[in-house]
């Protein structure tokens, strides 16, 4: 009887410590993978930034005019933004190749799915870049020409608009990933209606009294005659 | 000029136009009956200005099949439309300006003239006064003073004449109107075979003149320069006009740099004694308008005014509207502040010119409390002190212009 527990035990330690060492040449590569990965993303990522400084990628991107370059801080500029992109895109490569020296079938279909799939990531944070712009572009659009129109609300008009271009982006961005299936669209109809619904609203009733108070001026004004802009501004 | 009248013909638009030695484009002149009016009245004020001179009427690609009684003017088809009250930067093909210059150029003409002002103001005086400095004095650009009135052609006291005078050294406040004369020499440097075509209207030509050394003089008309349309837009107009403007003004750079300080061109004729003073005005929704935009705007005139104009701003938004007054100095950085950022782009330079607009307001708010009750004259010497602040702080320009980067306070 004991010598058959202690069969039993022999032959699991062996299958399992048979097994670490099997995996143990995968752990190694995955670490050696990974920190090479780091290495040349560190490399690389200096090259890129050095590169775009040099070309001041910052302020051809301003001259663009869509972006507001004192609004990014020194931490995020856009610079350093792509140079971290290639950074971190490299060590997930690194990564991924890592795990695929497993050489199991499921490292393999998880690189192939991550493989396969980095099209639509790539399109959807496209996506967001975008509407992270548009949405700047549009909304300082709306506020300086609703100031020009005078309305008080201007700032909340701005900020809808901002927003509205935001969740519209994001909606897209997940639906093109595939991720959420019809709950994005759901929590997208709901968002976007809910944020036009609150401007509807925040407007309505803010002009409530304005439009109430122009009205009965306008019934108890007696008709005058019409007197000429004394301004002339051209 | 040959003293017999004559009717004209119908005249084919892309026939050759006959050789003339004024050609004068009746601009304000739409139908026909006007045409014919103030294709008279230009040939009385020009009768007298020498007896072998020949002068063409342009008056549009429809005129030649008008009926026109022209008084022995020669009728000259130019294929333009008319000018528009303000610049409209791209409109090169409609241009009435470059139409008049091609149009000068191939018939020959000494001297050229744009009258855009209505015939119910057309005087046979407006005509001689544009045409008589090129053609007895020898001068190049001829420019407009108008009868002004207080409150008339508030952007161009504003911003246009103090920047343009404190750039280019020229104190020439006509530039928005919408009467010039113009000498064969302008038409030739600046019509489609000339070197610069980039170049379109009055505002950004006078520039140019100056820059080509010509010789530039201003003329009383005795008329009002004519009101824009009612349905006027500002964000538009300054978009059109100031866009424009600023983008001259960096396509100029090297010259005005060295340009350090104003001098008066010679004038023709002169201004009737100002009118009655200037009725008290209800400022009270510009300077609303301006609290509003400080409240919703700080974020873009952060990016484009330095911090200590933003304080100074803040206090304008807590005096009492009675007390409102921007000061000059302020007014002149703020203005080279607003050119600097459109000439780097910092942000898009519609919403740039956009974000000017409430400030713009807040000028005309402070200069209507200063001169009301003021007669023209009095408002003509406001003026001329914001032209004086306006170059004062133009080392400032320069400086922020050469090295934008530098610490701004």
């Amino acid at each position: 009887m004991w010598n058959e527990v202690q069969q039993a035990l022999h032959d699991s330690t062996t299958q399992v410590l048979t097994g670490l060492a099997r995996l143990l040449p995968g752990l190694l590569a995955l670490l050696v993978a990974v920190l090479l990965s780091v290495l040349i993303a560190s490399i690389v990522g200096t090259l890129v930034r050095r590169a775009l400084l040099g070309v001041r990628f910052d302020e051809k991107l301003a001259a663009w005019g869509t972006l507001d370059l004192p609004a990014w801080s020194q931490t995020r500029s856009p610079t350093l933004l792509v140079s971290r992109f290639v950074s971190w895109t490299i060590i997930v490569i690194g990564a991924l190749i890592g795990i695929a020296a497993f050489d199991t079938t499921l490292t393999s279909s998880l690189v192939l799915h991550v493989f396969g799939s980095l099209p639509n990531i790539l399109t959807a944070l496209l996506l967001l870049v975008i509407g992270h712009f548009l949405a700047r572009f549009l909304s300082r659009g709306v506020l300086i020409n609703a100031v020009n129109m005078n309305l008080p609300w201007a700032g909340l008009l701005s900020m809808g608009v901002r927003w509205l271009v935001l969740v519209l982006t994001t909606a897209m961005a997940l639906d093109h990933v595939g991720i959420g299936g019809n709950i994005v669209s759901l929590a997208f109809g709901i968002l976007f209606g809910g944020i036009v619904l609150a401007l509807a609203l925040a407007v309505g009733l803010g002009s409530k009294d304005m439009v109430a108070r122009s009205l009965e001026k306008e019934m108890k004004r007696a008709p005058e005659e019409p007197h000429e802009q004394p301004f002339r501004h051209i | 000029m040959t003293g017999e009248a004559a009717v004209a013909t119908p005249v084919d638009p892309a026939a050759e136009p006959p050789r003339c030695d004024i050609l004068v484009q009746l601009a304000g002149c739409r139908t026909a009956d006007e045409i014919r009016e103030g294709t008279r009245r230009v040939v009385d004020g020009l009768r007298g200005l020498g007896d072998d001179l020949t002068i063409g009427i342009a008056c549009g690609s429809d005129c030649g099949a008008l009926s026109v009684d022209a008084g022995g003017a020669a009728i000259v088809p130019v294929d333009a439309a008319p000018p528009e009250r303000f610049p409209i930067v791209g409109a090169v093909p409609t241009d009435a300006y470059r139409a008049l210059f091609d149009a000068g150029r191939r018939s020959g003409a000494r001297a050229m003239a744009l009258i855009g002002t209505e015939v119910d103001q057309l005087t046979p005086g407006v005509a001689r006064a544009l045409l008589q400095p090129i053609i007895a004095d020898d001068f190049d650009v001829v420019v407009p003073v108008y009868d002004r009135q207080v409150y008339d052609g508030l952007l161009n006291a504003a911003i246009v004449y103090p920047l343009t005078r404190a750039l280019y050294g020229r104190r020439i406040p006509g530039q928005l109107g919408v009467d010039f004369g113009f000498s064969a020499r302008v038409a030739e440097r600046l019509s489609q075979g000339g070197q610069n075509p980039r170049l379109r209207r009055p505002v950004w030509i006078l520039p140019q003149a100056i820059a080509d050394d010509m010789r530039i003089c201003q003329a009383v008309l005795g008329v009002r320069l004519p009101a824009p349309p009612d349905s006027i837009d500002l964000a538009t107009v300054f978009a059109q006009v100031l866009g424009s403007l600023f983008v001259d003004m960096e396509q100029r750079a090297p010259f005005w740099q060295r340009v350090q300080r104003s001098q008066a061109v010679p004038t023709f004729g002169t201004a009737a004694p100002g009118r009655a003073p200037a009725e008290p005005v209800d400022v009270r929704p510009m300077i609303e308008s301006f609290v509003n935009a400080f409240r919703n705007l700080q974020r873009v005139w952060t990016i484009l005014l330095p911090p200590a104009t933003l304080v100074a701003l803040k206090r304008l938004t807590l005096v009492e509207p009675e007390r409102f007054r921007l000061p000059d100095d302020l007014w002149a950085r703020i203005v080279y502040d607003f050119a600097l950022g459109h000439r780097l782009r910092v942000i898009n330079r519609d919403h740039l010119l956009g974000a000017l607009v409430p400030l713009y307001l807040a000028w005309v708010a402070s200069y209507a409390l200063e001169v009301q009750g003021a007669t023209p004259a009095a408002a003509d010497v406001r003026i001329e002190r914001l032209c004086a602040a306006f170059e004062a702080e133009k080392p400032y320009l320069v400086r922020r212009w050469r090295w934008p980067d530098r610490f701004n306070p």
